[in-house]
């Protein structure tokens, strides 16, 4: 049985049922093949081959950009499967085939993409949610693929449609954690599924740092030279060590110097407070309206 | 070192793109980048053929009207760094 999916602007053709991807129509030319593989006898490879095994999980091969082999051990969970499968699978099949996955949340608006960089822990997912609840239609929390197209336009493709929130934040926000999928690592974490849209990718337009801080209220925007940008694309790069290994870091870091020419970067300082949300969301917004030409949400 | 006597030339396949005013320069073995200003992107210009070390600087020194020492020693210091990321050569005569 195949099931297929689009994530990264990419086409998945997979033998692994992933709920939690987009699916699309089937295709007789997919970018990618995911294959369920029972016996680990197939699971050998050339020097083009990446191999990634994950304890108590699964033996993961792959190949020149093109295909996935998913060996699950024995009692492995078929979401921890996948959650893997998202993550070291699909960021090497990027890397592989030259791309330049971004660490970033994203939101859609005047028909662009809006990206959200901060480490772990600086809120991203938390902010993404605020804005969700705003109507501001939310792409990603987490990663997504910087592409320039022949046309010179860089664009922004997301990845997996979710936001992960700590359980705290899920209680301010009301959401009750029966329903959710509980993150992998982290057993206070869950994943909200996003609503699916329609486009693949949005031309990039502006590239958010997120930094929570103890000392700012109101929260403030800060814009910052393009080769500050830049430098905050490079240290959101998704996985670096999987770039080394299976990317070409040139073609990356010359993608992001055009993201960087393109997008309008800044720093938020976000007040380091849950009951302060509303006023992140309420300052990020009007932002936006006053700099987007078009104005109202996507 | 490069010497005011060399004859050098800029490394073809370097990745190069302009940002703002600014010329970025991929060094991709160091994963680092170089972002040079102006004067250090007429210099990248001028070195896509091979060039005489004292001949670029005679050019730079007209063009901005400054002391030739100055401008050579200022020149000699960026080739070098340029050299010890591979990014430029020098050629035989």
């Amino acid at each position: 049985m195949n099931y297929w999916y689009r994530a990264y602007g990419l086409t998945l053709q997979s033998e692994i049922a992933c709920p939690e991807l987009p699916e699309i129509d089937a295709t007789t030319s997919p970018d990618v093949v995911i294959r369920l593989v029972q016996s680990i006898a197939s699971m050998t490879g050339s020097n083009e081959t990446h191999f990634s095994d994950i304890a108590d999980v699964a033996l993961f091969r792959i190949e020149k950009g093109r295909e996935i082999l998913v060996h699950p051990t024995v009692g492995a969970r078929e979401e921890d499967v996948r959650q893997y499968l998202y993550g070291v699978g699909l960021t090497a099949i990027l890397y592989q085939r030259d791309e330049s996955p971004i660490h970033a949340g994203a939101i859609a608006w005047g028909g662009q993409a809006h990206l959200f960089c901060g480490e772990s822990g600086a809120g991203k997912s938390t902010l993404m949610t605020q804005l969700r609840r705003r109507g501001v239609h939310v792409l990603c929390d987490d990663v997504g693929v910087i592409r320039q197209g022949s046309d010179a336009i860089v664009r922004f493709y997301h990845g997996v449609p979710r936001v992960k929130l700590w359980r705290d934040a899920l209680t301010h926000f009301g959401i009750g954690t029966a329903a959710l999928q509980r993150d992998l690592t982290r057993l206070d974490k869950f994943h909200v599924p996003l609503d699916v849209v329609a486009f693949d990718a949005l031309p990039l337009g502006s590239v958010f740092n997120l930094q929570p801080r103890r000392d700012v209220d109101p929260p403030a925007i800060v814009a910052l030279s393009s080769r500050e940008t830049l430098e905050m694309l490079l240290r959101n790069t998704y996985r670096p060590r999987l770039l080394r290994q299976l990317g070409n870091p040139g073609h990356h870091m010359m993608r992001l110097v055009a993201a960087a020419g393109q997008a309008s970067g800044f720093e938020f300082h976000r007040p380091w407070n849950l009951d302060r949300l509303d006023a992140c969301g309420d300052t990020l917004v009007s932002h936006l309206a006053t700099t987007i030409p078009t104005g109202a949400a996507a | 070192m490069i010497s005011a006597s060399d004859t050098i030339v800029r490394d073809e396949t370097t990745l190069v793109s302009a940002l703002d005013d600014e010329l970025i320069i991929i060094d991709i073995a160091k994963g680092k980048y170089l972002a040079i200003d102006r004067i250090g992107a007429a210099i990248w210009e001028a070195i896509a053929q091979p060039v005489a070390v004292e001949t670029l600087v005679d050019g730079l020194a007209d063009r901005y009207a400054a002391p030739r020492e100055q401008i050579g020693s200022d020149v000699l210091a960026f080739l070098d760094n340029l050299a010890s990321r591979g990014l430029v050569r020098i050629v035989a005569e």
